[in-house]
Parts: C-alpha cells; structure tokens; sequence
C-alpha cells in the first residue's frame, strides 16, 4: 500500500489532502469520482491510513507505526469500507454504518467509513445517509468513491468534499509504471497512451496475449480493406466470437480511425495513439475523406454503445464490417488498400 | 476542538443571516413577531438552500427567551442548547432513516408532552419524502391538529413526493435556488470570517459552479482553503473542479467559429495533458456557447452568470451566427451526454469538434432544409393530383402515386368521389372491364390468364362481385391471395376512382345468380361484407342421398 506521496499522478488531489491533513481542516465528507482505474481507491486508502497514523508528519502517513499496519494488513478496527452487496448498496448496509457512528473510536483517533462504487446506493440507502453525511460526529470521516457521480442524488454530492480525479496525463502515466511495476519506459509509453489516462488499464494492456490481439486487430482491418462482402461477413462471424473480444476489436479499431482524423485534421504525429504506426497513418488517412471518417468513427462508436448492451454482436460487426469494407456506406471507396505489414 | 466544515460552522443563526430566501424569512419573521405562528411548515427547494437552517433558526425564534423583535436572540440558554443540538424540545428526526410506521408511531406518544425549558416543542423531520405511506398516513391526524405547544416543520428537497393530504396540512415555502450575486456576497462573509483571502475571479467561479446550492459554494470554499492555503486564486478553484480557464474556452470558441479544426483538436490534447476531464470541459464549452448564443439574441442578457468580461463575450458571440451557435450548441450538448457512457470519452469529444468546425456541419443543415423544400414541393403536387383526380380518365400517367395509394390519399379520393356513386353501374364496371384486363395483361400476365375467363357478375355500391366458371376453382383460388386481390381492387381504383371491395365466386352455368333475385342478394351481400367469411351454398337434395 502506497503512501500518498507515492501516488501515481493526482499530484494536485494528493496536495491538496495532504495539506488537509496537515492543516486539521479535515472535513467530514469525501466523495472521490473519476473515471475508473486511475487510482481513486489507492488514494482514498493511502489518505485513510494518513488520517489514521498516529505519527504522521508532513500529511502523509508514516508507513511504519501501528496504525499504518493494521491498515495495510485490513484490520484497523477503527477503518470500515464498504461496497455493494450484489449489485447494490443497501440501505440496511448504511443503518450498519450508522449505529457504529455515534461510537468513539477504539483506538482514540478517528474513524473512517470508506463507501466504494457509492453510485450503486438504492434510493432509499443514499437517503438514509443523508443526515449521517452531513453532520456525523466530530472523528467521523467518510469517504465515497465513485466513477459515475452524475448517478448520485444531488443532496449527497452536495454534503461532500468533492475530489475529481482525472485522467492521469501520459508522462505521469509513464513515470509511474516504470517506477511501479518495473516497465522498461519504451514499452511502457505504447499502453499508457492507448489506455487513456487510466493505470488499470494501462496494466491490462502491458501483457502479452494484448500485444497480439492488436496486431489481429490490424490483420483484419488490412484484410478487411480487400475483402469482398461475403469475406466481410465471415470475418465479423470471427470476430465476435465473445462479447469482450467483440468489444475490443471496436475499441482499437476506434483508435485507429480516431488517429487517421486526427493526423488528416492536424498533420501532428505526437498527437496519435497509435505511435508504433505512425508512416502508415500518414500514408492511410490520405485515402479518406474526413466526411467519411467521421462517419466511420460515428458507426463504431455507436456499435461500442450497442456491443455493451444486450444486442446480438454478430450483427453489430457484420453490419459495421460491411461498410468498413466500403459497402453500405454514403461515401465513394477510395482506390488502394491498408498495407499492414 | 476538531475542525467543522465550513458549510456547519457558518450555518446562519438568525432570519437576517439567510440570504436569498427575503420571502420566507421575512413572513416568518412577521409571523413570529406578531404570535401568528403556524403548527405544521413544509419547507421544500433544491439542496443547500436554506431549508434546515430556516427550520432550525424558526425553532430557537419560537422558544427564545430573551426574544426582542423577531429574531432569536443566541444567547439564552435555550438558543445555546438548540445550536448545540442538545435541546430537549426541539426534535430533529432523520425522515430518511427513519421512515416506518413505528417512528410515526412514537412521535405521537411523544408530542404531548408539554415543553420543559420554552413555549413549544419544535419537531424538525427532514427528508421527508422518505417516510413510508403508512409514516405518512399516520402523521396526518397529528397534523392537522397537533397539542397548542407543538410545532411540526416538514423539509424536503421533493415535495412531488409528498402526499397531498400532508401537503394540504401544513404552510408551504418554496425556497429558491440562490442567485450567483447573493452568493457570492454570503461567499465574502464567510471568507472574511474564516481569514481567508479570495480572488474576485474564483469567488464568481464558485458561485456558478454551485448551480444555486450554498452548501456546494462553501464545500468548494473549504476545498480551495486547503487545496491553496488562506489564499484561493481563480487557478485553484480551476484545479479543483477540473474546470478551465475562460481564455481556453475562449480560444476553442474562436476555433469552432473560425472552423479551425486542427487548432481545436490540438487545444483538446494540450487540456488532457494538463489532466483536466474533458467531459467537465465539454460541459462548460456548452454553458459557454449557450451563454454567446444568449449574448446573440439579446445583448447583456448572460451578464448575470458571470462568464468573464461582457465586451469579450460580445466580441466573441459577433464571429458567430445565429445557426451556427445553436448547432455548436447542440453538438456539444449531445457529446458531453455521450461522453458519460463513453470508455474513451476524448475520441467523442474529437468527434464532435471535427463535426462542429468541419462545412459539412453546416452543409447538413443546408441538406436538411433542401429535403424540407423537396418535401412540400411533393406535397404540393400530390395536393395537385387529388384535385384532378375525378376529373381525369382512366389511367393517369402518374403510376408511382397511384400503385401504391397512400391511405390519406385513398381518404380523400372516397370523399370527393362520395357524389359520384350513382353514377357508377354494373354495366360500367363491364365497359372497363376490357380496359382492366388491357393493363392488367400489360403488368401482370399471369395474372392475366388467371383471369381470362372471369366476369364482373354483380355489383353493390363499390362492393364487386367476380365470377370464374365453376370449372375453374384454382383461377378463383389464386385471384383470392390477398396480393393479388389487393391489385385488382387497386386497379379498379385506378379505372373507376374510389376505394373497392371484391368477392370471388364459382358460378354455374351461364346464369347470374345475383341478377335473378337482386334483394336476396343484397342481403347476403351485406352480411359478407359485415362479418367477412365466404358463402356456402347447401343442396337439402344431395344431403338426403347420403343416407
């Protein structure tokens, strides 16, 4: 377990709870929202061991004394997180919550309720932890974290300390997986700029099996770009074999083509995802037109949005395949094809 | 003494200190001073308005012991336990957690019970819309005539929830979102409370960032206090809500109305490598454009929300027109929805860019209002055709419009050839009869031999009989499909105006059934044509051989 100084990224969200910390302008009510997988959780239990340790200096825990143990170990009984029990928080869960809350602490600091995915509340829970949330007593802090706050009511979000992590910028991305997981920097900077800011999934995209799985994706786009229809058809019969690999092939292929708008619209390499491709983006986004690929962009996101629910992937793919191979598509197909060697 | 959020600390203790609320506080102040006190209160608006404090402020008022004037005075012993929470009659139930039947229940027990330091006992029940039914039904009787020592307030964010036989029994006060301006006037008193320093700039972003709610304004506050120490600069209270400064909405604007797309799509990587959330972003570039579009209609409209110096809002709002900021508006508005859902949410927002500053964003609606045009000139000349359709002959030149009737069209043909029924005969019906098989043979041959050996037999306003030799079953059988019988109705319509109906029969012989006894027919012609089904003609004769 990091302390806080060791975050990845947040430099200005771990800042600014530190300078809480070591202030005393600890405020009762936390909420931590931001997209998923930068690290909200890391910082939320890095900051709850700082308020925790019982010798902690400069706002940050010291890593070492009791307190930062039993944290790190999870048996701080003075430290309660809770998530949802199934798919939903409920509102006996917040009741639980709410008898240990009048109590003093056992260990005579304070006591830290810890709400993940609090966006998941019922109706009824998150109304019943209103009046907690706003005026608990004196030790109590709470902290929510959540990726979709616009769920939570408005009278929740207002009784909060409102935290936005962002998506981490791509050197800090980099920096912290090659001074965290041991990355060479050269191999970390392809999945941190493919990951979109987000460490969880920069690490999913790091492994190996990922790597090829791309190259395939890049395959088919080639083989895409000489298919006839019937070829079209078969590939997405392949390719969405399953709903993750479905959903995947979208996203890169979302990528792609974001880069080919891009660099026609900017002619900037260092703004492309993709920068292992940079000379064939160059030479690919010269046979379209950007009218045609914003309609391309437009149809694959719309099939992510479809991939994602309960709709039939075979048919998403086949119907977007089609017009990727240049059939069923408003624009005139450009001579040549992907040269993806 | 541990550290209370600010929002706590500085909860107004007397009517004057709420701000932006001067029709509640100022009726119940008049209220208070002149003994006319209600017995049951709703106080319902948005979060962070005031509803609580009110309540709690119109308590202490009530049970005041030094009371002089309306407001409570803070320092009698009564005040001092109720603004530490430790008073015994004033009650604050938590309507949320505490939301069956039973608390109601208990409450009831407990309201008679006379008062032991004021004049009254003040139940404050908060969130009430949470109470169960029951809760609710069971509170009503209390209610409406609770003991003359006991004062119920009601506060909820959403009295639609509330039943109208609670809403019926209590005094309502709606409480209104609080201007940017109150805000930030309450903001400085706070800060200058607190010792803390505030720029002009970040206290204007505060206030609008809290969309009317103080509670958020000061939480935001507390934040900048620890985030910047005792002095919040407008930068801090950007890094905070991840919000941007006004000069990078400025220059994307000027992007999208210069359509400069490289330039925007550059500006959005330059935002992310800065961190900031580019759907906030989208977010605010859409209040921005929404507020130039305000700017557009009518000049100094959006001065009140604070977006920067008016004379760079104006000059801005000029490089643009009208259409283009309500589509710019619009494409922004649609991708910071979609970017919620969105695992990749910057590619939306490129997207939308692109779409925004790119021709083609405006050629659309050119496009658009080109359809419109080609639409209502089609209209017109339908309109045409339906005028001239009595008056022309058989077979128009025009066969799109008239193989596939549309239902408004066949509408308005059966009323405008309403007069003209008498006019039609079996024996006209026989006359076209040459022609129908002419296009018929043209169009659809093989439906053409199926027919050679039919006749129209009888006819009964628009309602057509067809006879096939009784040899021919199977001609009669296909000229019943459904399609096909639809075509030959269609195509009477066509000769003959009208919407037509057609039964099919096998006739024996040369004779016509129908001709001999005309009423008879009539008759089951009408019950067909009511019920549906076919006709089935019984011989007693054969019968009797069969046994």
């Amino acid at each position: 377990m990091l302390l806080l100084k060791k975050a990845a990224g947040h430099k200005q969200v771990v800042r600014m709870l530190r300078n809480t910390v070591s202030q005393g302008r600890v405020a009762h009510a936390y909420l931590f929202a931001g997209p998923e997988g930068v690290g909200k959780e890391t910082v939320a239990l890095s900051f709850a061991r700082a308020l925790l340790c019982s010798s902690s200096a400069d706002g940050d825990a010291c890593g070492v004394c009791r307190s930062c143990r039993q944290v790190r170990s999870g048996n701080h009984p003075d430290f309660y997180a809770l998530g949802p029990d199934g798919a939903s928080i409920k509102i006996e869960q917040i009741r639980d919550i709410q008898r240990k809350v009048p109590y003093r602490s056992y260990q005579g600091g304070r006591k830290i309720f810890l709400i993940r995915q609090a966006e998941t509340m019922t109706g009824q829970a998150s109304n019943c932890l209103l009046k907690t949330l706003e005026e608990p007593p004196p030790d109590t802090v709470f902290i929510l974290i959540t990726a979709r706050p616009q769920l939570l009511p408005p009278t929740i979000l207002s009784r909060c300390q409102q935290v936005f992590f962002k998506n981490i910028p791509l050197p800090e991305l980099v920096e912290g997986l090659v001074r965290l997981h041991g990355m060479a920097e050269e191999d970390a900077l392809l999945p941190a700029a493919l990951s979109g800011g987000s460490m969880g999934k920069a690490l999913a995209y790091t492994s190996g099996s990922y790597q090829e799985k791309r190259q395939a994706v890049y395959k088919l786009l080639q083989a895409l770009s000489e298919a006839g229809p019937c070829e079209a058809l078969e590939m997405a019969e392949k390719a969405a074999e399953s709903r993750e690999s479905a959903y995947f092939t979208l996203e890169i292929l979302s990528c792609w083509y974001r880069d080919l708008m891009v660099y026609r619209e900017t002619g900037e390499a260092g703004l492309l995802f993709n920068h292992d491709h940079t000379a064939l983006i160059k030479s690919e986004s010269e046979r379209f037109e950007t009218p045609a690929l914003l309609e391309i962009i437009e149809s694959i996101e719309s099939a992510k949005g479809k991939a994602e629910t309960n709709i039939n992937t075979r048919l998403i793919l086949e119907a977007l395949f089609l017009k990727l191979a240049g059939f069923a598509y408003n624009y005139k197909k450009l001579p040549g094809t992907l040269n993806y060697t | 003494m541990t550290y209370l959020a600010l929002y706590r600390e500085w909860r107004p203790r007397t009517f004057g200190e709420i701000i932006g609320q001067e029709h509640i506080t100022r009726t119940l102040k008049n209220a208070v001073e002149s003994g006319r006190t209600g017995h049951a209160y709703l106080f319902c608006g948005t979060r962070g308005t005031g509803k609580t404090t009110t309540a709690k402020v119109l308590a202490k008022a009530l049970n005041c012991a030094g009371r002089e004037g309306p407001e409570p005075c803070n320092r009698c012993e009564s005040c001092k336990s109720i603004n530490e929470g430790l008073s015994v009659d004033v009650i604050e139930i938590d309507a949320a957690s505490n939301r069956g039947i039973d608390e109601i229940r208990d409450l009831r027990e407990k309201i008679k019970f006379a008062p032991t330091m004021g004049n009254s006992r003040v139940y404050i029940i908060d969130e009430v819309h949470m109470l169960t039914n029951e809760a609710f039904n069971a509170l009503l009787k209390t209610l409406e005539e609770p003991p003359r020592h006991a004062v119920l307030i009601l506060a909820t964010t959403e009295p639609h929830k509330v039943p109208l036989t609670i809403l019926s029994r209590c005094q309502r006060f709606d409480f209104r979102r609080i201007l940017p301006a109150d805000m930030i006037k309450r903001l400085k008193e706070v800060a200058a409370g607190a010792g803390l320093e505030v720029e002009e700039e970040a206290l204007r972003l505060i206030a609008r960032a809290a969309e009317g709610g103080l509670r958020d304004a000061l939480s935001i506050l507390d934040q900048g206090a620890a985030f910047g120490g005792m002095k919040i600069t407008a930068g801090d209270v950007h890094n905070i809500l991840g919000t941007v400064r006004i000069d990078a909405l400025n220059r994307m604007a000027g992007h999208l109305a210069g359509r400069e797309t490289g330039p925007a799509l550059r500006l959005v990587a330059e935002l992310t490598g800065e961190g900031k959330d580019l759907r906030l972003f989208a977010r605010e570039m859409a209040g921005y454009l929404r507020a130039l579009l305000l700017e557009k209609i009518s000049p100094h409209a959006a001065a009140e929300e604070a977006w920067g110096e008016p004379a760079q809002v104006a000059g801005m709002a000029a490089k643009f027109s009208k259409e283009g900021l309500v589509r710019a508006v619009e494409i922004m508005a649609e991708a910071e929805q979609n970017m919620k859902w969105s695992a990749m949410p910057a590619i939306v927002l490129e997207l939308a860019l692109v779409r925004a500053c790119s021709a083609g964003g405006l050629s659309d609606t050119e496009s658009l209002s080109a359809r419109l045009a080609a639409v209502e000139e089609k209209l017109n000349s339908l309109a045409g055709v339906e005028v001239k359709t009595p008056a022309k002959p058989a077979a128009a030149p025009d066969r799109k419009h008239q193989e596939a009737p549309r239902p408004r069209e066949q509408g308005l043909a059966i009323e405008q050839t309403g007069p003209q029924d008498n006019e039609i005969s079996l024996e006209k019906v026989r006359q076209a009869w040459f022609d129908l098989m002419d296009i018929m043979r043209r169009e659809r041959l093989p439906l053409y031999h199926n027919y050679a050996k039919a006749q129209p037999l009888a006819l009964k306003g628009r309602s057509l009989t067809v006879g096939f030799p009784a040899s021919d079953v199977l001609g009669r059988e296909m000229a019943e499909r459904a399609d096909n019988k639809k075509y030959l109705e269609g195509l009477l319509g066509r000769l003959l105006q009208g919407k037509w109906q057609i039964t099919f029969k096998n006739y024996q012989d040369k004779t016509e059934p129908t001709e001999q006894e005309p009423a008879a027919r009539d008759a089951v012609v009408e019950v067909k044509r009511r019920f549906g089904g076919e006709e089935i003609i019984l011989d007693d004769e054969e019968q009797g051989t069969l046994f």
